[in-house]
């Protein structure tokens, strides 16, 4: 025979072995690549951010806020559609010292989201890491708005959220 | 049956050879010893060579891009105010766009809240964007590595 161990190895072995390897780095690399840039997170600051630019401005409550016919929709520049049909929610309060709001309902979008929000927001111990859920932000203002000609202060308390993640399209 | 077995295996001994073969065999010529070798380096550089051009071709290619694309235009316009113009880098889009041959009009499109970016012929990218505006995308004739993107409210015509 007169053979040693690694002779033995520099066979067809050897490329069995480098097509394992070689498996392996395929796998690897498919699966790094069609995890996705997640930028849900950013999505639903963006949509805090245009909310709160739309209904304040320099730190006061936009005065059509208060009216009846108040549609956010037209004021932010939203797309109804979208906001209702698609994966995003929006809640907004605007609360004076006494904890009244001051202002009708104001929220779009599924539903469900502010329960979901529920469970993977608040408190550090309490929550749920959940990666593919979807991802919410929540931010409070202090904010100035007038009331019988005096300036008062109120509270506004936005909720975000958003789970989407875009799709490949396949023969365009 | 041991006509067949004959075919592959001469006799018990050489029973594993295919699976066994050594390409450093001893007592060998120098000349007979530099045949394998080189085939055995040759098959390696060739192994490792397709795998390297695999992660290459697959991190550098459309998919990756048409997402991260589609996604920055989507946040972008989300955070824009109409009327606005924005001039995006799209230096690598349009690079990949002109490998696979597709004209550089084609590559984004933003119809019914959806931004679409294809840099290849089979497949494409979409995302959507939550503000009601209408979007257009020209490649800029003045910077050829820029897309402009001109957001404007819905129904304010082009000029």
């Amino acid at each position: 025979m007169n053979k040693i161990g690694g002779e033995k190895l520099l066979s067809i072995w050897w490329f069995l072995v480098l097509g394992i390897v070689g498996l392996g780095i395929v796998g690897g690399v498919f699966i790094f690549y069609s995890a996705g840039v997640d930028i849900r997170e950013i999505e639903a600051n963006v949509l805090s951010e245009e909310i709160i630019n739309c209904l304040t401005g320099q730190g006061y409550v936009n005065d059509a806020l208060f009216e009846n016919d108040f549609d956010i929709f037209k004021e932010c520049n939203f797309n109804k559609e979208i906001i209702n049909s698609r994966e995003f929610y929006f809640e907004v309060e605007i609360l004076d010292n006494n904890g009244k709001n001051l202002t009708k309902e104001i929220k779009a979008g599924k539903s469900s989201f502010k329960a979901d929000c529920g469970v993977t927001s608040g408190e550090e111990e309490k929550k749920i890491k959940a990666e593919k859920f979807l991802k919410c932000i929540q931010k409070e203002e202090s904010v100035i708005y007038y009331k019988n000609n005096e300036k008062k202060i109120a509270t506004l308390y936005i909720l975000t959220a958003s789970n989407q993640r875009g799709k490949k399209i396949a023969g365009i | 049956m041991k006509k067949i077995r004959g075919l592959f295996f001469k006799n018990k001994k050489q029973k594993n050879n295919f699976f066994n073969y050594n390409f450093f065999p001893k007592n060998r010529r120098a000349d007979e010893m530099l045949f394998p070798v080189i085939i055995f380096i040759m098959l390696n550089l060739i192994f490792c060579t397709i795998f390297l051009t695999f992660v290459y071709t697959y991190s550098t290619g459309a998919s990756v891009y048409e997402q991260a694309y589609a996604k920055e235009i989507a946040l972008l316009i989300d955070k824009a105010k109409p009327t606005t113009q924005i001039f995006l880098n799209f230096e690598k889009g349009f690079e990949i766009a002109k490998k696979n041959k597709i004209s550089k009009e084609n590559l984004v499109s933003g119809e019914n809240n959806q931004v679409i970016v294809k840099l290849s012929n089979s497949r494409g990218y979409v995302f959507e964007y939550f503000s009601d505006y209408d979007v257009n995308f020209y490649p800029d004739k003045e910077n050829e590595n820029n897309l402009i993107i001109i957001i404007r409210e819905k129904g304010e015509e082009n000029e």
